[in-house]
């Protein structure tokens, strides 16, 4: 409901309004850029580039039914689609670059193992379908609910609930294959 | 019966989110605990996999590159609402609003203005006279100057501001710096380059970025040693981007650039 009214406003043009939109949003658009990307350099210019195209269009948003954050979902995902078309295969990019926000916390031998997962994970998660991926950085990266990842995805709740289970039973799966491997 | 536990899956996903823990999620379903505690584990993993945090200096380029954005959005609506002005093209609006400020330049209201914060309802009027210096200022090396001082003005509100330990005011103060840097830059290099015959220009100029960098260095290194550690950490970041800009600059203005 809050967020409708600042929708409302930000289409009149409050810039307050927008900046709030903004502010709520910014940090897991560039979650979820970063996952689908794996590659910072990238996830930050598409986030900008996510807002800047929301601006442009506003105007045009009606709420029918898809909240604001799921159509910014939806602009970050085609966003990312376009990159990929124009420059071809997605490329692989250590992502001990990033720093995960739990990383600052823990002690060396923790963040070797943390860092090692982070790549697995990543790696893993371009095994998965595309659904299945796309519901995966939604949910855990975007920290959308599986109503808004359905709203996101044009998809039904309980559809995406079956994507989640099959996604995190293939994950580990391939994670304990990895794990076996060493 | 599959679809159940999709549901119970959905439903420990949703608490490990919010913050709960693998084990109370656990207890709430006992019977289906030895099934559910590997997923969980994997979807934990993702979790923290995927909270990575945007860099603080690319956050506050991109916040105040959007916040100018809106507000020139906003300012571009502006003029309609003003009908004494709505005959006037645009370009001689702009002007004649410059050339109003400018004149009010040693006004109460701008005198009072040079010592507002970000922040402070004068703020805004204190960029719009720095602005209206600029467009009134003609040659490099005086915009380089300007664009210094100016520097050095961000610099003294960071230090003022980061005591009060509110970063992100000292966020958006670092990325107006290094707007301002960014200048001293390019016009320094185009000193360098085009003013030639005119070592004296050149030579003053130097010395006067010298003299700024150095100053300026000295209210960060006081301001770095008494801020906050979240405010500490951009006053650190802003002195190297300091040093940064101004070697680049003082590089731009050394020896053969101005000879020709």
């Amino acid at each position: 409901m809050h967020e409708e009214s600042l929708v409302q406003r930000a289409k009149r043009g409050e810039p307050e309004a927008f900046e709030q939109l903004y502010e709520a949003n910014f940090d897991r658009i560039y979650r979820y850029l970063c996952l689908k990307m794996r590659n910072r350099a990238d996830a930050e210019d598409m986030t900008q580039q996510v807002f800047l195209k929301a601006l442009e269009s506003v105007g045009s948003f009606h709420w029918r039914g898809v909240s604001f954050s799921a159509w910014l979902f939806r602009i970050a995902h085609n966003q990312a689609v376009d990159h990929f078309r124009t420059k071809g295969k997605q490329m692989t990019l250590p992502l001990d670059e990033t720093r995960s926000a739990s990383m600052a916390d823990l002690d060396p031998v923790a963040l070797a193992e943390q860092k090692l997962r982070i790549e697995e994970l990543a790696v893993a998660c371009q095994r998965l379908s595309e659904a299945q991926r796309e519901v995966i950085s939604l949910r855990f990266a975007g920290g959308l609910s599986v109503a808004e990842t359905a709203k996101a995805m044009g998809k039904s709740e309980g559809a995406v609930k079956v994507l989640q289970h099959d996604a995190i039973v293939k994950l580990r799966r391939i994670l304990s294959a990895s794990d076996g491997e060493k | 019966m599959a679809k159940e536990f999709e549901d119970i899956l959905n439903e420990c996903i949703d608490r490990l989110l919010q913050g709960e823990s693998l084990e109370q999620c656990l207890q709430q379903y006992p019977e289906q605990a030895a099934e559910l505690r590997p997923l969980l584990e994997v979807a934990l993993a993702a979790q923290h996999a995927s909270a990575v945090e945007p860099r603080l200096e690319f956050k506050a380029e991109a916040r105040y590159q959007m916040h100018s954005l809106l507000h020139a959005k906003e300012r571009r609506r502006q003029p309609k609402q003003i009908p004494v002005l709505s005959w006037l093209p645009r370009w001689a609006t702009i002007t004649l609003v410059a050339v109003f400020v400018f004149f009010a330049a040693g006004s109460g209201t701008v005198a009072a203005a040079s010592g507002s914060l970000p922040g402070d309802t004068l703020y805004a009027v204190k960029l719009a006279t720095e602005r209206v210096r600029l467009a009134f200022t003609f040659s490099g090396a005086g915009k380089a100057k300007l664009e210094a001082k100016f520097a050095g003005k961000r610099v003294e509100e960071m230090a003022r501001i980061a005591e009060r330990d509110d970063t992100e005011k000292v966020e958006a103060l670092l990325s107006r710096l290094e707007g301002h840097l960014r200048h001293v830059e390019k016009l320094a290099a185009k000193v360098g380059e085009g003013e030639s015959g005119d070592e004296k220009r050149v030579s003053a100029l130097r010395q006067h970025l010298q003299r700024e960098a150095v100053e300026d260095l000295d209210i960060l290194e006081v301001a770095e040693g008494a801020s906050p550690d979240q405010a500490r950490r951009v006053i650190t970041e802003a002195k190297e981007k300091l040093v940064q800009s101004y070697l680049t600059a003082l590089d731009a203005l050394e020896g053969d650039g101005a000879g020709g």
